[in-house]
């Protein structure tokens, strides 16, 4: 794996239509804000490039520990710093304009779950959004797959806040109860919680960072247990350049 | 080649991507370039359905990605990326050579001093190549992916920054060229394959609009708010244009819908009338209404987020494209145009707030007259009956907030305002050709205003004529069907000015009677508001004339004299009315209760040649009635009521300024009416009610205190009482007693005629009634029992046994409570406590316990009917039954009648002089 310098991170945001995933990207990734409504049709991505601290521990803001951390770090010891392309996914919160369906969430090494705390339905909403990613983004393993939770709009009046920090901290903790198989060592784990607003800027990079890093170390970690083997591919029998007869030429 | 099942596709997918990236570790850039060519073999394959062609293309990209992160890295130091653009122009199956072509060429848009427009124009000059519609489709969406970081980042494709505007607008062309193309490739896709595949292609059409769409997206994220002319001008028309020419239901429908939610609330203003003008020109199958719906929901949620928007033109723009639509599209079914008539009614009350009605008045005005060129289905009924009760819903969720309108909730006043101040809303409402559904409807409408009105006391109230002309238009269709609701409806009726109250009331009466209608019980409620008015006129009175004579005597004075004088005819005037009402009320047991109570009310008012008359009316119901129990009945009522009036005597001592002759006149009225009731009562058919009802009348001439007047026993000194008529009554119906053929029903009343007797006797009189008289009716009453005792002690021996140890634990239970008082004192209780309440109404006076006390004296009165009695031998209780089937002397009441006489003595010496 050496040969890729940089890894391409994928990371998907999923929550309910009006919770501000497109805005919470467009913070992140250009770091602006537009009070502006548009909607998202589809799903489509944009990119940025980050710089991760590997053995540094960050995770103070999130609610409880990373499971899958043991593997990542065990991994990349040596280095310290290591530059990624994370490439987030904004979906739309509606699934018929998902008209193709989610084959995007494939590939996937971090799903970010965002719901509008003024929004208790959205809130309700996230376990359903969870399952259907894990039903359609072909983990290999769901119970160490890295969740990260966003609580967006915090900037608005308390008194229009419908979804508590300790609702929110409870489901975060209890996250993956209903995922870990049996056969998993964790009696349970919970996942990182954040408390973002996009329009005003907070806690979104911190946030982000979590995201990028959890979603690094599935990366390798996947590149550990999923690796082709070299023996499999070496003499590259299936190879046709351009010679494909009989078929046309478009 | 490509493979032929997805699963092989996806595999060779992953194999071709792990050699390549081998390749490219090596850095064998040709034999990355074969691999990624053996990868994109596989979007040739013609049977993938478009969410499989989306799968495969996704791994693809990430698969490309790879290979042009190594080409944008390894410029310059290993190869050229002009060379490689070239370069991949060999490769032999376009699919793979235009992937790559687009690979190479947005990698070389990375590069500094790149050719950027000369790239971006061929590459997209080149994608013509492919006219296949699903490949073509994701070919151009890669394009698009492609250059979507360059484009929205603002990379310029000039040298000057002063030529901006130059460059978004090459973005826009290239974009929308993008769009244009791939809208036709998508259309195209519709006629393509048998026919009978149609339904599939729909399918796959569908599936495949995000495609199109995501072009939109992109026109919108490079657009910045202070672009919404170029958007109006520019961007808008040429999008319109494409959406007209296509004349494709699917193509238009999704992209509009598009159109007016990914861009800016403050675009869609500005582009309004270019939208509707765009939705007259499409074709004849495509909704309209889902468009325009889609529209008016973006706008009203703007208005909800932006409340201090103001835009009076919104609405003038929209209600001309009605007219025209209108005009122009007589085949749109009515279904289309309620439907958007009906979101039309939402947008008017959020951006009209607060004076949507005019607005809503035309919009129910056009629906009104557009529905006649129409036949009118269930569906259309059911319509229109959401469109009045403004409960549409929205079915779109999309912007994730919350468009239902709940009409009792967002504006309280809502229906009322409707119903006052837009003239076709009520049209329409009346106009539905369901009654059924008409008068749902109008009950829905109602219990609503009913609620709210309950909530908060000075709001809703109907206080002009041209509102109840209104109301009582709409409430038309159920004055047959729902007595309630109108009666309820009067209530709403309200207006300080008491003089105009009247009026409302009496356009009421008239419409009321002006319908052929179930009238009696709508006028029953209707009499009961005039009541109250007559009660609110006389409180007005009294306490309006000592303010006004502190201000002004003189003036005042005389002044006050002719308000008196008006005030005297106006009351008479609202009796009149009442008298009318009566009349008109098709029911003699009604009219008989509306007179009784109206008179008491008359009496209050000391008005007593008013409270006579009524009283007269109400013995001429009374002989109008032929069931004899409801007589009986009506000769109780009516007691109460005289029982209780004032004004009906006059006392000779008060009398100093009136004449002799009206003095006495006016005390007869009492005389007058008390002697007739208690002769209709003497000449009931029945003899145990005769005897009943002149014991009952007895009372007529022993008034008791009414404490709400201020009268206090003992205190009071002017109450009317005949100790010799209360005598002759009580002898009366002691003859009548005697009379009675079953010796147990004899006994029975005569022992009620005894408590009474006892009643009289504690309330001091005592120069009739006299202690002589009692001790020689107990004396009657034992002399009977024993002839009864006998009687029944013939007839079963046997059983007599069983009996005395019942009774003698009935005694002994009645012993044990003291308290229990004689049912004299319940029919003292009972006459207390029933009457007229304050505000008019009769049964208000009653509290829990009264009422009880009440049913427990009509249940007695059962108990002591006669076996023979047909009218009420059905209706018997089984104990009463049992009493006389076995012929058992009812001695228990008499028990308890001396039982009370012995307790009394404790408190009353008087007592210890009548024997037991």
């Amino acid at each position: 794996m050496s040969s890729r310098k940089k890894n391409i991170l994928k990371v998907i945001i999923l929550g309910d239509s009006g919770v501000g995933k497109t805005s919470l990207m467009q913070r992140y990734v250009n770091g602006k804000y537009s009070q502006q409504y548009k909607a998202t049709i589809g799903a489509d991505f944009l990119t940025k490039e980050v710089i991760l601290e590997e053995d540094e521990e960050s995770g103070n803001q999130g609610a409880g520990n990373f499971a899958s951390a043991t593997a990542g770090d065990s991994n990349n010891v040596k280095s310290n710093k290591k530059t990624a392309t994370l490439q987030v996914w904004d979906t739309a919160g509606q699934e018929r304009f998902q008209s193709l369906g989610v084959a995007f969430y494939r590939g996937a090494d971090c799903c970010v779950l965002v719901y509008d705390v003024t929004n208790q339905k959205s809130f309700e909403h996230l376990a359903n959004w969870r399952d259907e990613f894990l039903l359609h983004a072909n983990i290999s393993s769901p119970e160490t797959f890295p969740f990260i939770i966003l609580g967006n709009k915090i900037d608005v009046d308390d008194s229009k806040k419908q979804v508590s920090t300790r609702q929110a901290q409870e489901f975060a903790r209890n996250f993956s109860a209903d995922v870990a198989s049996s056969a998993s060592d964790n009696n349970s784990f919970g996942v990182p919680l954040f408390f973002t607003s996009a329009k005003g800027d907070l806690n979104v990079d911190a946030a982000f960072q979590k995201i990028a890093k959890s979603a690094l170390q599935q990366n390798q970690y996947d590149m550990e247990n999923n690796a082709f083997d070299d023996e499999e591919f070496n003499d590259a029998i299936n190879i046709h350049l351009d010679n494909g007869a009989g078929s046309c030429q478009c | 080649m490509y493979s032929n099942s997805l699963e092989q596709a996806n595999g060779n997918i992953k194999q071709q991507t792990v050699l390549m990236a081998r390749c490219l570790s090596q850095h064998k850039l040709m034999d990355a370039f074969k691999h990624a060519s053996n990868m994109l073999s596989e979007l040739r394959n013609p049977l993938l359905s478009p969410k499989q062609y989306y799968e495969l293309y996704v791994t693809i990209y990430d698969t490309l990605t790879t290979l042009q992160q190594y080409l944008v890295e390894n410029h310059k130091t290993k190869h050229h990326l002009t060379d490689l653009y070239e370069l991949v122009q060999y490769a032999g199956n376009i699919i793979p050579r235009l992937y790559l072509m687009i690979t190479v060429g947005s990698a070389y848009l990375y590069i500094e001093d790149s050719p950027k427009l000369a790239i971006c124009k061929d590459m997209i000059e080149m994608c013509n190549g492919v006219q296949q519609p699903v490949r073509g489709l994701f070919l151009r969406y890669y394009l698009s992916q492609r250059t979507k970081e360059f484009f929205e980042n603002g990379v310029i494709f000039i040298d000057h920054k002063s030529e901006e505007n130059i460059d978004k607008i090459f973005k826009i062309d290239f974009i929308t060229t993008n769009f244009i193309e791939m809208n036709k490739l998508w259309v195209r896709l519709q006629y393509q394959g048998p026919l009978k595949e149609k339904d599939l292609r729909t399918k796959e059409r569908k599936e495949l609009q995000v495609l199109i769409g995501s072009n939109l997206v992109r026109l919108s994220s490079i657009l910045e708010l202070s672009d919404v002319d170029l958007y109006t001008e520019n961007v808008l028309p040429r999008i319109l244009e494409q959406v007209v020419q296509c004349r494709d239901i699917i193509a238009q429908e999704y992209l509009l819908e598009i159109i007016l939610k990914i861009f800016p609330e403050e675009f869609q203003i500005s582009g309004l009338t270019k939208i509707l003008e765009c939705s007259l020109k499409l074709t004849p199958k495509t909704s309209i209404s889902k468009i325009i719906i889609t529209l008016i929901e973006r706008m009203i949620l703007f208005k909800k987020r932006s409340a201090d928007y103001t835009d009076s033109s919104v609405f003038n723009k929209i209600w001309s494209y009605l007219v025209t639509l209108d005009e122009e599209r007589p085949d749109l079914p009515i279904k289309e145009f309620i439907l958007i008539i009906s979101s039309l009614t939402q947008l008017v009350q959020l951006w009209d707030a607060p004076h949507p009605y005019i607005n809503l008045d035309s919009l129910y005005k056009f629906i009104f007259y557009k529905k006649d060129d129409y036949t009118i289905t269930e569906e259309t009924n059911n319509m229109l009956k959401k469109l009045l009760l403004i409960s549409s819903s929205s079915t779109n969720d999309f912007f994730g907030e919350n468009i239902e309108f709940d009409a009792a909730k967002t504006t309280d006043d809502l229906y009322f305002n409707l119903i006052t101040k837009c003239e076709y809303y009520v049209e329409l409402l009346v106009s539905l050709s369901n009654e059924q559904l008409k008068i749902d409807t109008i009950e829905t409408i109602f219990h609503t205003i009913f609620d709210n009105s309950n909530k908060k006391t000075s709001k809703y109230k109907i206080s002009n004529k041209d509102h109840l002309i209104q109301f009582t238009k709409m409430l038309q269709p159920c004055l047959l069907e729902n007595c309630e609701l109108v009666s309820k409806f009067f209530h709403l009726i309200k207006n300080k000015n008491l003089q105009t109250q009247f009026d409302l009331l009496n356009y009421c009466h008239n419409w009321i009677i002006s319908t052929n209608s179930n009238r009696g019980y709508i006028l029953e409620s209707l009499i009961v508001e005039y009541w109250k008015l007559i009660r609110k006129y006389c409180k007005k009175i009294n306490t309006k004339s000592p303010l006004q004579k502190s201000k002004k005597k003189n003036e005042t004075l005389t002044k006050l004299h002719v308000e008196k004088i008006d005030s005297a005819t106006f009351i008479k005037q609202f009796f009149k009315t009442i008298g009318r009402c009566i009349q008109e009320i098709p029911n003699a047991e009604i009219q008989f209760k509306m007179n009784c109570t109206t008179a008491s009310l008359a009496d209050q008012l000391k008005l007593k040649d008013l409270s006579y008359d009524f009283f007269v009316n109400a013995f001429i119901n009374f002989e109008e009635m032929s069931d004899s129990q409801l007589q009986y009945q009506s000769i109780v009522y009516i007691s109460q009521c005289l029982q209780k009036t004032r004004s009906l005597f006059a006392f000779e001592k008060n009398g100093e300024n009136k004449s002799l002759s009206t003095a006495q006149n006016e005390s007869n009225y009492y005389e007058n009416l008390i002697t007739k009731c208690t002769l209709y009562g003497s000449k009931l058919l029945n003899k145990q009610d005769q005897c009943r009802s002149v014991l009952q009348c007895s009372h007529l001439w022993w008034c008791t205190e009414v404490p709400a007047l201020g009268e206090e026993e003992g205190v009071t000194g002017s109450f009317f009482r005949d100790g010799k008529r209360v005598l002759e009554c009580l002898q009366r119906s002691l003859r009548v007693a005697d009379s009675v053929m079953d010796n147990c029903t004899s006994f029975l009343l005569t022992v009620e005629i005894l408590n009474r007797v006892l009643y009289y006797f504690i309330h001091g009189e005592t120069s009739y009634v006299t202690i002589k008289y009692c001790n020689g009716l107990i004396e009657l009453i034992k002399t009977n029992l024993q002839f009864l005792e006998r009687e029944t002690r013939m007839a079963t021996t046997s059983k007599n046994e069983i009996e005395n140890s019942v009774l003698n634990h009935q005694a002994d239970s009645n012993s044990a409570l003291p308290s229990t008082s004689s049912s004299a004192e319940h029919h003292a209780n009972f006459l207390t406590c029933y009457g007229i309440g304050i505000d008019g109404t009769i049964i208000k006076s009653f509290n829990k316990q009264e009422s009880s006390k009440l049913s427990d004296v009509l249940f007695g009165k059962r108990l002591h009917q006669n076996e023979h009695d047909a009218i009420d031998k059905a209706s018997a209780q089984k104990s009463f039954a049992s009493i006389a089937k076995n012929n058992r002397i009812p001695i228990e009441f008499f028990e308890r009648t001396l039982n009370y006489i012995k307790l009394q003595r404790t408190v009353d010496d008087r007592f210890k002089l009548i024997a037991t």
